[in-house]
């Protein structure tokens, strides 16, 4: 036994707390080790004085008991007013852990709530996320209406936000490529805008793939060229360009309805979707397609993809949210 | 004092009737115990007799002003009587009061000192009030000269609150270690150390003086 391990089991020695064993070990260690006798001589000396000053338990005054009684059934009636007598027993009382879960979920409603709008328009974007937004939004020319109007000088302010509102599809390649710096999308080259192509082009059937499109599901083949694949949606603001040719809906349907149609859309058209759609009269669009086509599977997975950054955008963000206001 | 105190109080989860009668029987405060805990103040103050004295001395102890220390004890009794249902019967009851006394006390002492409030060199007040107060005959006459009890005193100051706490408990309320060990809330072998460590200190404190004090204890 060296020195360090019988320094701890000195006092233990001397309150007569150690085995036999171990406390023969000891005293031959002590035997031969004359700084831990000594120091085990201090250790007995001054348990000896403490034990010599002690003194019986004091006692407390004589009214303490009554005072304290009289404490406990104050406490006890202040108990019986909080928590009537069928829950005060076995049901346990709520908790801080209880109350802490209580305001973490109100905190998660008030964060859900504060972003739902957002998320219901389609509006809600992170800090530091990439513009990979391949709808935008409009103006609605509809101005009549306060929500629309709003919505528009919303659109005007941040051209990247998107919106079920005045969608608009565009296929001007410097444009796009204006509006896409990131360039998340693919950007084709388009023609020069031909009001001939433009009026015999297929664009009834490019107008009902819009909503599909616009919430991102995959493009099936079925009733859809390759130029009508190919099409890169995009939301720009109004289009007040001069000369840029633009075409109602109805012309549109009525080109397309003549038999008279084009293979292929070299000209930006604009018009009003029919109600049947969902978008309802006032949504102005426009609409771009790419001459080059691609593969059904190319345009689901872009599709997907998109969808897919949309959702991570959306849960980053609620993420970061959450995070400041626990950090807060 | 500890005798007192039976052991296992309280209903364990999944046990049954018949053993727990059966250690209702075998300890006095069971009973006591289990009727607190459905609410029934007249059974926890009979619980209060029975520990009031150990519960006072320890906090007397401690707390210099014997206003302080009876406010205190009776809030480690309300303390116990607002969270007896929470009691499960894992240690004795005696042992579990003990440790909220032993954390009530502490706490009391740090919120003293933050204040500025607590003067353990007054002669007149705190540990040497219930160290040397008494008297009586033999040895105690001579080792609690005013110069021995200044002495003493102040070098029981000057210990750290856990150092003292050990101290008061082993040798002024003869707590074995093992029972100081589950009022600390710490190990046995941290208590030996404490008291290792606290009759160093207080040789070295007391200095020269020691050995004279000591020889007058012997004598």
């Amino acid at each position: 036994m060296n020195c360090s391990k019988a320094e701890k089991l000195l006092l233990r020695q001397a309150e007569g707390a150690l085995d036999e064993r171990t406390s023969s070990c000891l005293e031959q260690h002590l035997a031969a080790c004359e700084r831990c006798t000594q120091e085990m001589a201090d250790l007995r000396e001054m348990r000896g004085v403490l034990l010599s000053v002690r003194t019986p338990a004091p006692k407390p005054s004589v009214d303490f008991h009554s005072r304290l009684a009289a404490e406990l059934r104050k406490d006890t009636g202040r108990q019986a007013k909080r928590w009537p007598a069928i829950l005060s027993w076995p049901v346990p009382r709520p908790s801080w852990a209880l109350a802490t879960a209580g305001a973490a979920a109100l905190v998660a409603v008030a964060g859900y709530l504060h972003v739902l709008p957002e998320l219901q328009t389609g509006t809600y974007k992170t800090a530091g996320a990439p513009p990979a937004a391949t709808v935008r939004t409009a103006p609605s020319p509809d101005a009549t209406l306060p929500s629309v109007a709003s919505k528009r000088a919303a659109a005007e302010k941040s051209p990247q936000t998107s919106s079920a509102h005045g969608l608009r599809i565009d296929r001007n390649p410097e444009r796009s490529s204006a509006l896409h710096p990131g360039g998340t999308l693919k950007q084709r080259p388009a023609s020069p805008a031909l009001p001939e192509q433009a009026a015999t082009d297929k664009r009834p059937s490019v107008y009902t793939r819009l909503p599909e499109r616009i919430a991102g599901l995959p493009v099936s083949a079925s009733g859809m060229s390759a130029t009508e694949k190919d099409t890169t949606l995009e939301a720009v603001p109004e289009d007040t360009t001069p000369g840029r040719v633009t075409k109602p809906l109805s012309a549109m349907r009525g080109a397309a309805t003549g038999g008279s149609i084009a293979p292929m859309a070299a000209a930006p058209v604009t018009g009003s979707l029919p109600p049947s759609l969902g978008f309802g009269e006032d949504r102005a669009f426009h609409v771009a397609a790419n001459r080059e086509p691609e593969d059904d599977s190319r345009a689901s997975a872009r599709g997907i993809a998109e969808r897919a950054d949309a959702v991570q955008m959306v849960y980053g963000s609620i993420d970061a949210r959450a995070r400041a206001l626990f950090t807060y | 004092m500890q005798a007192e105190s039976a052991a296992g109080i309280g209903r364990l989860p999944g046990q049954t009737t018949e053993s727990f009668r059966t250690r209702t029987t075998d300890n006095p405060d069971a009973l006591l115990v289990q009727k607190a805990q459905e609410g029934d103040v007249d059974a926890f103050e009979r619980l209060v007799e029975r520990y009031e004295r150990t519960v006072y001395a320890i906090v007397a102890r401690m707390i210099p002003s014997r206003d302080d220390a009876e406010d205190l004890a009776q809030e480690v009794f309300l303390q116990a009587w607002k969270s007896i249902r929470r009691f499960r019967g894992d240690a004795q009851f005696g042992t579990w009061l003990h440790t909220i006394t032993v954390n009530a006390t502490l706490k009391r002492i740090q919120w003293l000192k933050r204040r500025d409030a607590l003067s353990l060199d007054d002669p007149e007040l705190g540990l040497w009030e219930h160290v040397a107060d008494d008297s009586g005959n033999g040895p105690l006459d001579v080792a609690c000269s005013a110069e021995a009890r200044q002495a003493v005193q102040k070098a029981l100051a000057k210990l750290s609150d856990n150092h003292r706490m050990a101290v008061v408990l082993h040798y002024f309320e003869d707590y074995s270690c093992d029972e100081i060990a589950a009022m600390m809330q710490c190990s046995v072998g941290t208590v030996w150390s404490r008291l290792h460590y606290a009759c160093k200190k207080l040789k070295a404190d007391l200095g020269t003086f020691q050995a004279s004090l000591a020889e007058q204890v012997e004598t």
